[in-house]
């Protein structure tokens, strides 16, 4: 270790999926010169998926991550409809969609109530033992909590509706779905949507009377130290509205302008990723613009996914109530872009209110029961699948052999795309609030509260109980050099 | 006759190397199950443990947790779940404490949580890398794993 830093760790990152750990290092007057995510990150994806049949894909991704299968099935049955030249059939496609935005229900109920939510519904420095959901529910009732209980149950009860399972769904299929949904099954669908719509509705205003009301809360938001200004990415439609499962991507500026837009399957032209010392996976940028080194701007390549991105990028919502939400958001928060990371969580709201809606519009489209769910699929090929995960963009990419077999397969997880901004925002709200000296505990979770807000999701999967974790972390410096290595040691139990 | 009311829940991830050793024994398990129990195979934490839980009064969860040392791999330790201990190291499907959501869940659906929940953890070598299949060392050591987990289930139950 450089005998110029010293360093704090937060170990471990409460509330994050996987087991992440900050280390932010200190100069020798004790100020923040820098700080890094450590995360276990799952590798070699292209390895495993190398040789095997490509049809067994959608099942095989769909248990990468426990929590975001729908979102790995539906990219990778997407990439396979266009190695194979079978795009879905219209009640497919809707099907599809309709399952998907099931997801998003139980996705971003999940988050808000028992990840991000507790920092403002509980307060950032409130008694670390209360920041959690058990703190929700005892600022805001019993009764509430099995209205979020039962709520995201309805999400993943829709998912299995569909798809047979409530997890590692299994319904795409090359050129369509292998299952007609009944008038029945879409009634019970439609019936936990309207009442979805409702449930939202009482949480934003939850979140109006806890947070925006407040003016510590609100200045918090918009608190520079949590304010990045960098690219935003995600799929928008034909006319740039707001889409989950499918569409162009657009890229838009730190000024909000449009900067690219491009088909999914064009994504190497304009994503490159560059191997950095400190990371076992490869930080993507926008090549077009180029990289520059921890630098966010106008003049970097970085660039954000997910729901603050999201709406940025778009033009707006699809869907009416969503759409009046959106509006109040932006004229909350100072107007397009948006920039500031806290406000991903009503983001988050904005969209799982679009999540409701779109479960009751689908329930109510006559494409859902009709019989036409797949068609023939071509010779094999080569298909990128693109869709909109709850924490951002996925991307599924598959080379196939005449045999369709996998010959080349690229994957790119939200939380990639968002590595760097993550590191820039944790660095960021380390400098505006540590000055010197070791950190109080509330401090400590208010850095925290600058990641927690991304949903990330780095371990793609998520059931290992960890306990004493046995390996080094390294971290070197911009110029490669280490300077810091040390084994974790945690105990279990 | 009334279903058994213990469950044993084998979690993991099938495509993690070692993260599947929960489903393996579970598997193994289910094809000579202890009296008066279900076996059942999970992948996946969290909330879909819950719902998966619901409803049984005792709860065997079987699953994989990170050895410190090489020539601890395949220790198996057996632990009650403790609400007093934080689990935001265990099971952590987006970083959920499962005993906060334990605790949750008591608050809202009291008489759908098991009184007795309990963790029997393999300590496993590699999670975190896709790949199918145990690890060497785990694979060579997988029957005494398997004898032990047994022998835990036996004493946990009080089978004789």
């Amino acid at each position: 270790m450089s005998h110029n830093h010293s360093h704090i760790s937060i170990d471990p990152v409460t509330r994050l999926e996987g087991h992440g750990k900050i280390e932010i290092f200190l100069n020798a007057a004790g100020e923040v010169e820098n700080a890094y995510l450590q995360v276990p990150e799952l590798r070699g994806f292209e390895k495993f998926s190398q040789g095997r049949e490509a049809i067994a894909m959608p099942e095989i991704t769909s248990r990468i991550c426990g929590v975001c299968s729908p979102s790995h099935h539906l990219a990778s049955v997407k990439a396979l409809d266009a190695a194979f030249s079978a795009p879905p059939t219209v009640p497919a496609r809707k099907i599809r969609e309709l399952m998907y935005n099931g997801y998003m229900i139980y996705d971003h109920i999940l988050h808000f109530f028992y990840l991000g939510g507790p920092d403002f519904v509980v307060g950032p420095k409130a008694e670390k033992g209360k920041r959690n959901i058990l703190g929700v529910i005892e600022k805001v009732s019993p009764e509430f909590a099995k209205d979020v209980i039962r709520h995201r149950s309805y999400g993943q009860k829709i998912i299995e509706i569909i798809s047979g399972k409530p997890i590692s769904p299994v319904c795409g299929i090359p050129g369509g779905v292998n299952k007609k949904l009944k008038p029945e099954d879409v009634a019970e669908i439609k019936k936990m949507g309207e009442s979805s719509i409702i449930f939202v509705q009482k949480t934003l205003d939850l979140f109006r009377d806890l947070v925006l009301a407040n003016k510590d809360y609100l200045n918090l938001i918009l608190n520079p130290i949590y304010r990045l200004e960098c690219y935003d990415m995600s799929l928008v439609d034909e006319n740039n509205r707001f889409k989950f499962y499918d569409g162009i991507i657009r890229v838009t500026a730190p000024d909000g302008k449009e900067a690219f837009k491009f088909p999914a399957a064009d994504y190497l032209e304009y994503i490159a990723e560059k191997v950095v010392p400190w990371s076992y996976v490869k930080i993507p940028y926008l090549k077009k613009i180029g990289w520059k080194d921890a630098q966010a701007g106008a003049d970097s390549g970085f660039y954000r996914v997910g729901p603050l991105a999201r709406l940025n990028v778009c033009d707006g919502m699809t869907t009416p109530l969503a759409q009046k939400e959106y509006e109040k958001y932006f004229s909350t928060l100072g107007g397009k872009p948006v920039h500031n990371t806290l406000a991903y969580h009503w983001a988050r709201l904005v969209e799982l209110l679009h999540a409701a809606e779109m479960v009751v519009r689908l329930a109510d489209d006559p494409d859902v029961i009709r019989e036409e769910i797949r068609q023939p699929v071509g010779a094999a090929g080569e298909g990128v699948g693109v869709v909109e995960a709850a924490r951002g963009t996925l991307i599924h990419h598959y080379k196939l052999t005449p045999e369709r077999l996998i010959e080349k397969a690229n994957m790119i997880v939200a939380t990639t795309h968002n590595k760097m901004p993550i590191c820039l925002s944790i660095r960021d709200a380390a400098k505006g609030l540590i000055k010197g000296g070791a950190p109080d505990e509330g401090t400590l979770n208010m850095i925290e509260m600058a990641f927690r807000a991304y949903d990330p999701c780095f371990a793609c999967a998520s059931h290992v109980i960890e306990g004493g974790v046995g390996f080094d972390i390294v971290i070197h410096d911009h110029r490669g050099d280490m300077i810091f290595q040390r084994s974790r040691d945690l105990t279990l139990l | 006759m009334n279903p058994p009311k213990t469950l044993i829940l084998g979690i993991g991830n099938a495509i993690r190397g070692d993260d599947a050793i929960g489903l393996l024994l579970a598997r193994e398990l289910a094809k000579d199950p202890p009296p008066e129990t279900t076996v059942r195979e999970l992948e996946t934490s969290g909330f879909e443990i819950l719902d998966t839980i619901a409803g049984f009064s005792t709860v065997i969860i079987i699953d994989a947790m990170r050895a410190k040392k090489d020539d601890s791999v395949g220790e198996v330790i057996c632990a009650p779940l403790d609400a007093s201990h934080p689990t935001a190291t265990l099971l952590p499907s987006h970083g959920f404490d499962f005993s906060q959501l334990i605790q949750t869940w008591r608050r809202a659906h009291p008489e759908r949580i098991p009184a007795d929940i309990f963790f029997i953890l393999i300590k496993a070598a590699d999670v975190d890398e896709f790949r199918e299949g145990l690890s060497r060392p785990l694979q060579m050591k997988f029957a005494q794993i398997l004898d032990d987990v047994r022998a835990e289930i036996k004493n946990l139950l009080r089978l004789d």
